[in-house]
């Protein structure tokens, strides 16, 4: 039986026959410069298709608007029942007073929130922006409200600012975000880390595996121009990256997640196996310090459900919560959990009427959203100004209260120690989110 | 440099993959030579085609792949490929997925009308799309009725489907008005009381009152507005609201459908960006010939900036072009429906396309993670006998070959264009081991072929 040729031992070998041709095939900096295990990690947790927020936090009475009446009357067949929150109060509305509380499959999320470690941001969003998907999330990754001339995203622009020659940024899922897209700085686009490996069947190694990955490399560092000569750096930056990553251990370590095949679960899985990689290599580190990780399903335009989790929204929030604690958790065990503050955003929230008159009932584009912070540096709470559903816009939507960019902002001075206005291009004035 | 007419031999290869799935070196050999009016007029004469994938009522995973197989195969045939390519570009212009559709018959269905209505006029496939099964599923036109409207599939018809949300400028090409009016205008259309894709517009569930749509354009349409009446009669052009959709003039009084669908297909087969120019003029054709998809593609893969070298390897071939143009110069005949599990792995699963916008083109599809995929899917194909797949991929060694003779006619073989630095590579990983062996065949030919399907070269075209 052939033997197995793992990933290091094909990228020794690459390296090594690089050394005896004489020449530095592999054409880009030595990995001499082990990073270290950042000290201040951004996870950001996209709920794409636009999450209804008004199910996520809902009011429970009409103090200071009529909040819960306008809810239960513009939503017969969505509306979460007062009796399914109980136990479920975040607090109430600062400023309004009207009572607060999180969708029942959201008890995860509760119970971090009675520990300290869930800010919630209400009413945000970008004023005057259309309704369409993609606007709004350009404008979110971007975060610019003028998203046509630069395309670099917000923490790519971060990025920028500190010339790193090693990729910082790691996207789950198979694409880059554009959050992540710098003009310098490289993202890693990751579908998995177990599967971020180079061809590696029993078969390889007779069939000229470490000769064939040291022409490869070769062939990659080739002069070429346009296209093709990007194509050929996100080669050579997989053979590196393939490299360090290689020994990172995601399953049997005793991750909350370690059940989690695919998803949400999984994502998270590989960043806090990531992460505890770094703790316990602090000499070999990844030194990845951004990460992103998105999950689909949100455009509830039908279907969207009000209890039951088995379908629908509920179904969606039962996992979220479930992999968001499971991710603190394991954060907790690693003796991370100084170190990480995870973002959930999403480009909007939803129209306050529903769709269908039935169970299919569901809702369309929406104006303010909301967003979520987890993490030990989070000021708990609640933050910003619920929109009263009393006075919508004029297509119906939640008013914006809170410049999303504004808690960008915050992240990026208080959390990151960085310039928001050089990264934003705008001044905004920040909420207090990170315990100082 | 003005490129040749008739073809050279790159120019057919640089035809043949963009217009097609690529091809075997002998048919690029025939075709070159030919006029380039002749050579697309024969891409364009393939008959039109009504033929149906195989379905099944149910979501079924085996019963998707068994459609997918079917549509890679069809994707080879010399006679159907233009058609084929167009069916793709309009899979991913108007995209539906088994997640969210349930059936397979309903996407094989929809699969048949892109191919039955793909090169024809756009008015007709913007209607048949709009009232097919699968659409009205994806995007829930079937749970819009009057007073419970639902904005899915109006948002996206504007936004993604015909118009773009703004113009060249910047400015919005429609406000939120109108897309809840376009909404209420589409009201009715749903299935037969038992929930079979049976489709007409149902009289109680229309919205009969009167929609603006566009105001402040110059073509500001009101009315009664719909698309056609539960008989299934379309509405007249005065009322319909595609035709309304198709006036619309963006702020300097252009066509804006026509200029937002010759930039789409000038993106998908020549290069990401086109001049004003060449808009101008391809939104010219397009509006004169009726908005007749084989009009203004004649016009398109014979134009001079087609073959300009700014086109040349331009785009990153998806992973669908990637597999089969691989496949098809190695002439190699795969069990196209295993093909499911890579094609997923490398981010392309037919019928199921990440969402509405269909799927990121460019410089993502070669991410980093990506790229990886295509890597072991180059090695698959070269080992020749991988038992997920069903490859049989024997490379032949001729009397007299040489290392040098090997890679020259591989890369012949696949079409490639590489440096001399690239060349040298290559003649010398061949020239490892003894050559003639069993062990130099199975180990360097056939690696060969792996780093050739794994090069930069190979992902653009």
């Amino acid at each position: 039986m052939a033997m197995r040729l793992s990933r290091r031992s094909f990228l020794k070998g690459a390296t090594a026959s690089a050394v005896l041709a004489g020449t530095h095939v592999l054409g880009f900096a030595s990995r001499a410069a082990a990073a270290e295990p950042a000290a201040r990690i951004l996870v950001l947790v996209d709920l794409a298709g636009g999450n209804d927020f008004l199910n996520t936090v809902i009011p429970r009475d009409d103090v200071g608007a009529p909040q819960r009446s306008t809810y239960e009357s513009l939503r017969p067949d969505l509306a979460v029942p007062l009796s399914a929150l109980t136990g479920l109060s975040v607090g109430t509305a600062p400023g309004l007073g009207t009572s607060l509380a999180l969708h029942p499959s959201l008890a995860g999320l509760h119970k971090l929130y009675g520990q300290g470690r869930l800010a919630i941001v209400l009413g945000a969003g970008l004023a005057g922006s259309s309704l369409s998907h993609f606007e709004a999330e350009r404008a979110w990754f971007l975060g610019r409200s003028e998203v046509r001339l630069d395309p670099t995203g917000w923490v790519g622009r971060q990025l920028d600012q500190s010339a790193a020659a090693r990729p910082r940024a790691v996207s789950f899922g198979g694409e880059v975000s554009p959050a992540l897209q710098g003009a310098r700085a490289d993202a890693l686009g990751v579908v998995t880390v177990d599967t971020f490996a180079l061809p590696d069947d029993p078969l390889w190694q007779w069939r000229d595996g470490l000769e064939r990955g040291a022409a490869l490399s070769a062939l990659l560092a080739d002069p070429r121009a346009g296209l093709a000569e990007t194509v050929a750096r996100s080669g050579r930056l997989l053979v590196e990256e393939a490299e360090r990553l290689d020994g990172v251990e995601t399953r049997g370590w005793g991750s909350a997640l370690e059940e989690d095949t695919w998803g949400l679960g999984r994502d998270l899985r590989d960043v806090s196996s990531l992460v505890r990689h770094d703790l316990l290599n602090p000499g070999a580190a990844s030194g990845f310090d951004f990460y992103h990780v998105r999950v689909g399903g949100f455009d509830t335009h039908t279907r969207q459900g009000t209890t039951d989790a088995s379908w629908g929204q509920p179904k969606l929030f039962a996992q979220l919560s479930r992999c968001l604690l499971g991710f603190q958790q394991d954060l907790d065990a690693i003796g991370a959990s100084s170190r990480v503050v995870t973002l959930v955003y999403s480009e909007f929230g939803r129209r306050v009427a529903q769709t269908a008159n039935n169970r299919f009932a569901g809702t369309d584009h929406g104006a303010a959203g909301g967003m979520l912070l987890l993490g030990n540096p989070v000021v708990g709470g609640l933050h910003g100004t619920m929109p009263r559903l009393d006075q919508l816009d004029g297509n119906g939507n939640l008013e914006v209260t809170t410049d999303f960019r504004s808690v960008y902002a915050a992240l990026i001075d208080d959390w990151l120690g960085g310039d928001h206005t050089a990264v934003l291009g705008a001044s905004f004035d920040k909420p207090a989110l990170i315990d100082g | 440099m003005p490129a040749t007419d008739p073809l050279a031999e790159r120019d057919a290869w640089h035809l043949l993959r963009r217009a097609g799935f690529g091809a075997r070196a002998s048919e690029v050999a025939e075709l070159a030579g030919q006029s380039r009016a002749a050579a697309v007029d024969a891409l364009l004469e393939a008959r039109a085609s009504s033929r149906l994938g195989p379905g099944g009522k149910k979501s079924k995973r085996h019963t998707l792949e068994r459609l997918q197989g079917w549509w890679l195969r069809r994707m080879t045939s010399p006679r159907s490929r233009l058609r084929e390519k167009m069916a793709l570009f309009w899979h991913d212009h108007f995209p539906s997925s088994l997640g969210l559709v349930h059936r397979v018959d309903s996407l094989a269905e929809q699969n048949a009308l892109f191919r039955l209505h793909g090169l024809g006029p756009f008015r007709e496939l913007l209607h048949q799309v709009t009232r097919d099964p699968a659409m009205l599923e994806y995007l829930d036109g079937r749970r819009n009725r009057m007073g419970a409207v639902n904005e899915n599939y109006g948002r996206e018809l504007l936004e993604l489907f015909a118009l773009g949300s703004r113009d060249d400028d910047g400015f919005e090409n429609y406000r939120q008005a109108d897309v809840a009016n376009l909404a209420r205008s589409l009201t009715g259309f749903g299935f037969d009381s038992v929930g079979n894709p049976v489709v007409a517009v149902s009289p109680t569930g229309f919205d009969p009152s009167r929609k603006t749509l566009f105001v402040g354009r110059p073509f500001v349409h009101s009315g009664v507005l719909g698309v056609e009446d539960s008989d299934g009669t379309p509405f007249p052009a005065s009322t319909n609201v595609l035709d309304a959709v198709f006036a619309h003039r963006d702020a300097r009084g252009r066509p804006t459908l026509a200029r937002f669908l010759v930039r789409k297909l000038w993106a998908w087969f020549a290069t990401p960006d086109a001049d004003e120019a060449v808009v101008q003029e391809l939104s010219q054709v397009f509006v004169n010939s009726g908005y007749v998809v084989g009009d203004v593609l004649r016009a398109l893969l014979t134009h001079d900036a087609f073959y300009s070298e700014a086109a040349r390897s331009s785009t990153a071939k998806t992973p669908v072009e990637f597999v089969v143009q691989a496949l098809l110069a190695l002439d190699v005949k795969p069990d196209w429906q295993r093909l499911q599990r890579p094609l997923l792995r490398m981010g392309m699963s037919l019928f199921e396309p990440p969402g509405v916008q269909g799927w990121q083109h460019g410089a993502a599809w070669l991410n980093a993670g990506r790229y990886l995929t295509r890597m072991a899917m180059a090695q698959a194909i070269a080992s020749g006998r991988s038992r997920d797949d069903g490859f049989v991929f024997q490379p032949s060694v001729p009397d007299g070959a040489t290392p040098t003779s090997l890679v020259d006619a591989a890369i012949a073989q696949l079409g490639l264009e590489v440096s001399a630095l690239t060349r040298k590579r290559l003649i010398d990983y061949v020239s490892g081991g003894t050559f003639g062996t069993e062990s130099w065949y199975e180990m360097k030919l056939r690696g060969l072929y792996a780093l050739l399907l794994s090069l930069p070269e190979f992902q653009v075209h």
